[in-house]
């Protein structure tokens, strides 16, 4: 397959903002893609040769590719850098410069997806002596052979921003349309195997069938099943039958283990490799797992020394970092706790039910003290011994409780209600900053409170549900502030309906949890969602969530509902 | 079995010198009657062609045709620590998958490098229709090319029936090399149709390498053509051939 259909259908991508057109395009380069070439072709239209979940980089910087440029093109770098300043984007002034190339070639070679995709996918493996060189050269190589739009895209490649906007999700439904396969199955396997190339191979060679081969293999992360919550204890044993195993609910990082032989990673619930950022548990998870190789599932957690109780969130999460890993390791610790097992030597456990993985991986761990245990779990049907172990749970300094149906499979990126939390009374919402208040006295000079608002889930615009100014510590207020000048506005941001008078307005993008004591109904001329929270107080600022998976005015509703029902039964 | 030896290690010095700085690696074909080297830059804007007969050698003995794969960067290194004036051996251990190269001098010394394997791609054979031919000492082009650096990256090649000029312009300044016919760094010229053509210097300058001062290059040229440079190898047994491809000029 020629690349030059590839960066052809991209050029399309970019120009068309339509959902529907862009999956028609999707669509018509799959069923031109054969089978043999499906994985390249989805790969490179995802922007990277190499599945999301690896990090990896190219090692190419823009100062070395501008060179790749100007010598594939026969122009000085100083001339590309004047472009560049006109253009902003190297693909482009890749694009501008070929199209009056000055340096001639001996022969021209037609350029094929394969040839693109091994360049770009060893660039990582050039190292050493003279590395940046041979990576300029590997690079030059394929531009003194593209033509003016299929050099765009091969440095866009390189760079990692495609800037064609099509994103992961986006081709559950192409896949499917080209192969005439539900989108359901098409996600199913995607959950097992995090790698859209891999499904669109296995359905573009042996249809829905090849799909139904597809597994967990280790190296590959796994959807993470996902909770539900529930309000009360009684919710939770009426949608259990009566009995279910409770763990503690540990509040850190989840992350899947994956060991293979003597190698161990560590993936987050959004697929990224974290292998690096923990190594004081790397050599801990490969003395504690017994078998060769397995996937198990777990919570990373920071323990305080000294009170042996679990650290903030925030704590942990500032073990996620490149650099000074050995510093941080020692001010925060973490153990991993472990609860689920997906694959333990050959046998993939995805369908057994939660006791009889369970029973696995009691047996297949070996619990390292300090560093990996089992999760706390106890098999209940009591509402009163449930409640005790609720309490000991927040009296350690944990969230709560999880609920597990006993006969439940495990259910690759989903969220259903055989997995239930339960957080003891107050309740929090993820809600995103849209305008923020200077503050007064001590707090002068910062913001000293924030206006929260709630997605629309139909227009997807956000609206104010409360104005909150207290639970932020005197660092955090300095610290919130770096971060929202950044993101301020001088009107509200255009999907933001506001009535409350700001000092400033933010894009809508930082998620902050908060604790509330009621919902009440509000004027619209105070709150634009009609709703407002009592005594609003940041629980912590919610990192791994990105605007769009904050709660939405519905989620407040229902919340509402149930509150006017509980206070009724009251 | 492969093993060559020559009377000094000069020629492969030079040789190897000058094709370090275009291929990062090269397949060396080993016939009974000499060898050859065939390649393309990976931007495939110059082509070297190579070749040495047995009769360049003090001794040469390879009984089947065998192509070996070689790093030129670590051949490079290896043929610097040879003195111009040392015997050299060049033989294949086929059990290690091995060459050795032996200098013989003063003491002898011994080193090996890896054979790698090459991928032998298939390369153009453009043929072209030259209309200008001219016979230079090295040395006035390499100084040419010397000046026309200081102004810019590219220099532009003339041939008429007066002579040969070699000139280069740029916000710099301006560089130019002259020979008329008769000069004495000018040894043959034969013009059917006059010739200009620019180039990029850096790709020059390393072929460039491939020459003593004193040796002579033969410079093939015509409008809107590669240049083919040839440079004599062992006291002209043997050939180096680089074709480069022209610049397109600014209007």
């Amino acid at each position: 397959m020629r690349y030059a259909t590839l960066a052809e259908a991209f050029e399309k991508l970019e120009h068309t903002p339509s959902y529907l057109k862009k999956n028609s395009v999707i669509v018509e380069l799959l069923k031109c893609t054969p089978a043999e070439g499906m994985e390249r072709v989805i790969l490179l239209l995802l922007g990277r040769p190499w599945p999301a979940y690896i990090s990896k980089e190219t090692g190419v910087g823009l100062q070395q590719l501008k060179k790749a440029v100007a010598k594939a093109a026969g122009y000085s770098a100083a001339e590309v850098d004047k472009l560049m300043k006109q253009v902003g984007d190297l693909g482009e002034v890749a694009k501008q410069l070929l199209e009056k190339k000055r340096q001639t070639t001996l022969s021209v070679e037609q350029l094929t997806v394969k040839k693109v995709f091994e360049n770009v996918k060893q660039l990582p493996e050039i190292t050493g002596e003279g590395s940046v060189d041979r990576k300029i050269a590997s690079i030059a190589e394929l531009l003194t052979s593209s033509t003016p739009l299929e050099a765009k895209f091969i440095v866009r490649t390189v760079i990692g921003d495609l800037r064609i906007g099509v994103a992961e999700g986006r081709l559950r439904d192409a896949i499917a349309s080209a192969f005439g396969v539900k989108p359901g199955v098409i996600e199913h396997a995607y959950m097992l195997t995090t790698d859209y190339s891999i499904v669109a191979k296995a359905v573009a060679t042996s249809g829905e069938k090849g799909l139904e081969k597809l597994g967990v293999a280790v190296g590959h992360p796994v959807n993470p099943m996902l909770a539900q919550r529930a309000e009360t204890i009684d919710e939770v044993l009426e949608r259990m039958k009566g009995k279910a195993a409770f763990e503690i609910k540990l509040d850190g990082i989840r992350v899947q283990v994956h060991k293979d032989g003597d190698r161990i990673s560590l993936f987050t619930r959004r697929m990224e490799d974290y292998t690096k950022m923990f190594p004081d548990v790397i050599d801990p998870l490969r003395q504690a797992l017994k078998p060769k190789r397995a996937i198990v599932d777990g919570e990373l957690v920071a323990i305080d020394k000294r009170t042996g109780k679990p650290m903030p969130f925030q704590e942990v999460l500032k073990r996620r970092r490149k650099y000074e890993i050995k510093q941080t390791i020692e001010q925060i610790p973490v153990e991993i706790h472990l609860f689920d097992v997906l694959m333990s030597d050959g046998s993939v456990m995805l369908d057994e039910p939660y006791v009889e993985r369970r029973k696995t991986l009691e047996r297949i761990i070996r619990e390292v003290k300090g560093k990996v245990m089992m999760t706390e779990q106890r098999v209940l049907s009591k509402p009163d011994e449930i409640k005790e172990f609720m309490s000991k749970s927040i009296e350690i300094g944990h969230e709560g409780l999880l609920a597990k149906d006993l006969e439940a499979s495990y259910r690759a990126g989903r969220r259903e209600f055989v997995w239930l939390k339960l957080k003891p009374m107050l309740e929090t919402l993820d809600l995103v900053v849209v305008g923020g208040l200077y503050g007064k006295g001590k707090r002068v000079g910062f913001f000293g409170s924030y206006v929260l608002a709630a997605r629309d889930e139909k227009s997807g615009r956000y609206k104010t549900v409360t104005k909150c100014g207290s639970g932020y510590t005197d660092e955090e207020l300095k610290e919130f502030t770096k971060i929202f000048k950044k993101l301020q506005l001088k009107k509200p941001h255009p999907d933001v309906d506001i009535e409350i008078d700001c000092d400033a307005y933010f894009e809508p993008r930082i998620v902050f949890e908060t604790y509330f004591e009621e919902i009440q109904k509000s004027p619209k001329l105070k709150h634009t969602s009609r709703f407002g929270l009592r005594f609003p107080r940041l629980v912590r600022i919610r990192e791994d969530r990105r605007a769009e998976e904050a709660n939405t005015i519905k989620d407040v509703a229902g919340l509402y509902e149930r509150q006017q029902k509980r206070k009724a039964k009251v | 079995m492969v093993s060559a030896r020559m009377a000094d290690s000069k020629t492969w010095k030079t040789c190897v010198s000058a094709m370090v700085n275009l291929i990062d690696e090269a397949a060396f074909k080993f016939t009974p009657e000499g060898i050859k080297m065939k390649a393309m830059d990976p931007s495939h804007v110059a082509l070297l062609d190579f070749e040495l007969p047995a009769s360049a050698f003090e001794e040469y003995k390879v009984n089947q045709p065998t192509t070996l794969g070689i790093g030129l960067t670590e051949m490079n290194k290896i043929l610097a620590r040879a003195k111009a004036e040392d015997e050299l051996t060049l033989e294949l251990d086929e059990e290690k998958n091995r060459l050795t190269l032996t200098f013989r001098g003063v003491s002898t010394r011994r080193l090996s490098l890896p054979l790698i394997d090459v991928s032998e791609a298939e390369l153009p054979e453009p043929k072209l229709q030259f209309t200008a031919t001219v016979d230079v000492v090295a040395g006035v082009i390499q100084d040419g090319l010397k000046d026309a650096e200081i102004v810019g990256d590219n220099v532009k090649f003339e041939l008429s029936e007066d002579g040969f000029t070699l000139s280069a312009e740029s916000d710099k300044g301006t560089s130019e090399l002259k020979l008329r016919k008769g000069d004495q760094a000018l040894l043959k010229l034969s013009v059917k149709q006059p010739a200009r053509v620019m180039f990029n210097i850096k790709y020059l300058s390393d072929m460039a390498k491939a020459a003593g001062p004193s040796d002579i290059i033969t410079i093939n040229l015509g409008t809107d053509l590669p240049i083919q440079l040839d440079f004599q190898v062992a006291e002209g047994k043997g050939r180096l051939r680089f074709l480069l491809a022209p610049r397109i000029e600014a209007e």
